[in-house]
């Protein structure tokens, strides 16, 4: 069954630079127009990228918490119901399709469309492909990548699904990011993108991303543990109080690992870009999407179809 | 050793958003008005009245007034109790959802108002009790 989702991935392969079917060679991939592309496997994966360029701190992060978000092994539905939340998408719309999941880090929501029974393809510019390989070693219809948004290897027009949640905000231009992922998408499919919005925390968030993002992840890392842990054994004091609101930390009631993470992932990338609803939907406009909407009134989240 | 360096980074970081964060305030990227409200209750009596003028709110969730003065959750940890007769309300520092919607005593101090509920969602202002608020 492995063979499936395979099948699938190799028959939409495209050269990132040429556009070219690619073909398989042993543990690379050779690009039949220009042999001087080629694109190694490793530990499995096929490389499409020679490092984890400006998501360093995501290679990190995911390989540091590789299991921490995914409700297969929390053994909640938290990861499930925000998935919805920010996609309005459904079991029944996603089952037997082939989804590409723009970012996938360690698989969070990989993990709900792969149990939905969706064909799945990953793909993220970080080692955190690492993790989410290890993650679905044993899922017949997952397939993972490491890959750039900006320079996908698939055939144009490959997908029935796309959707990237939390990600394009991480890369240097969100809107350009986001106009990457739509050629990819079939006529009659739709994309489904959540970023984060311009209000409330992520406003002062990202104040300080100038800042967070130079500190080495490692210490950077160390001090989120100590500090997420201090604030929330400190509710109560005035200072700590004033502290937690200048910087703000994660509290998502899913956990002090939770909180933790998340509260990393918030301040030490790169880039950290932050959009309103009406942004977002001129870029669905842009590119001609209709049946554009907001699957909840989580901000900011938006979907939209190619026509067919 | 390692938690030698664990201290390090810890200590580390700290002093570097600590300049970062005054660098912040001082050019005024950051609101410095709730650290100078936190800074200055540090050093004023604390606050202890009466609680009148309820207004109802929504659901059980009733709300008076406080002084401006005083750190809110808001922009910090508010450090109000309130009292019906001599008896503390609770939980403190709940959303304003669970107020209206459970009420039995739960309260939130937010900004420059007090929203609360009766211990037993009665009408604070016919179920002849007195109510106060101290500053833990």
């Amino acid at each position: 069954m492995r063979n499936d989702i395979l099948e699938l991935f190799l028959s939409r392969l495209a050269c990132p630079v040429c556009r070219t079917p690619l073909k398989q060679e042993g543990e690379e991939f050779i690009c039949p127009t220009n042999p001087k592309h080629r694109y190694p496997i490793v530990r499995g994966i096929p490389r499409f990228v020679d490092s984890d360029s400006y998501v360093d701190s995501f290679s990190f992060e995911w390989n540091t918490h590789g299991r921490t978000q995914l409700d297969s092994f929390t053994k909640d539905r938290s990861s499930e119901e925000q998935f919805i939340k920010k996609t309005g998408f459904t079991p029944e719309e996603l089952r037997g399709k082939l989804v590409l999941d723009a970012g996938v880090g360690a698989g969070r929501y990989t993990d709900v469309i792969s149990r939905w029974g969706a064909n799945a393809i990953g793909i993220d510019l970080s080692y955190a492909v690492e993790a989410s390989h290890n993650n679905f070693s044993d899922r017949p219809n997952v397939f993972i990548a490491q890959a750039d948004i900006s320079k996908l290897p698939f055939l144009h027009e490959s997908f029935d699904f796309i959707f990237s949640i939390g990600v394009l905000h991480h890369t240097p231009d969100t809107r350009q990011f986001f106009h990457h992922l739509v050629p990819f998408l079939k006529p009659g499919g739709t994309i489904a993108i959540w970023v984060y919005p311009n209000e409330g925390e992520y406003v002062t968030r990202s104040i300080w991303i100038p800042f967070t993002s130079r500190i080495p992840d490692r210490m950077y890392y160390a001090w989120c543990k100590w500090f997420v842990t201090f604030v929330n054994n400190n509710l109560e004091n005035p200072i700590v109080g004033v502290l937690s609101r200048l910087f703000p930390i994660s509290r998502q009631a899913l956990g002090m690992e939770n909180d933790i993470l998340d509260t990393f992932d918030a301040y030490s990338p790169t880039f950290h870009g932050i959009h309103s609803p009406e942004e977002v939907r001129g870029w669905f406009e842009e590119v001609g999407l209709v049946e554009i909407s907001s699957p909840s009134d989580w901000h900011t989240c938006m979907r939209g179809k190619k026509p067919a | 050793m390692n938690r030698l360096k664990n201290c390090f980074n810890i200590a580390a970081v700290s002093l570097y958003l600590l300049i970062v964060l005054l660098y912040l305030l001082l050019s005024g990227k950051l609101p410095s008005s709730a650290v100078k409200k936190v800074l200055r209750a540090l050093f004023r009596p604390k606050y202890s009245g009466k609680v009148g003028s309820f207004i109802p709110e929504e659901g059980f969730c009733w709300r008076a007034s406080l002084p401006e003065n005083l750190c809110s959750d808001a922009e910090s940890a508010s450090r109000i109790r309130i009292f019906e007769d001599d008896r503390p309300l609770g939980p403190a520092h709940v959303s304003h959802d669970e107020i209206r919607r459970l009420g039995g005593g739960r309260f939130s101090h937010w900004g420059s108002h007090l929203y609360f509920s009766t211990s037993d969602n009665s009408d604070p202002g016919k179920n002849g009790r007195n109510y106060s608020v101290r500053e833990a």
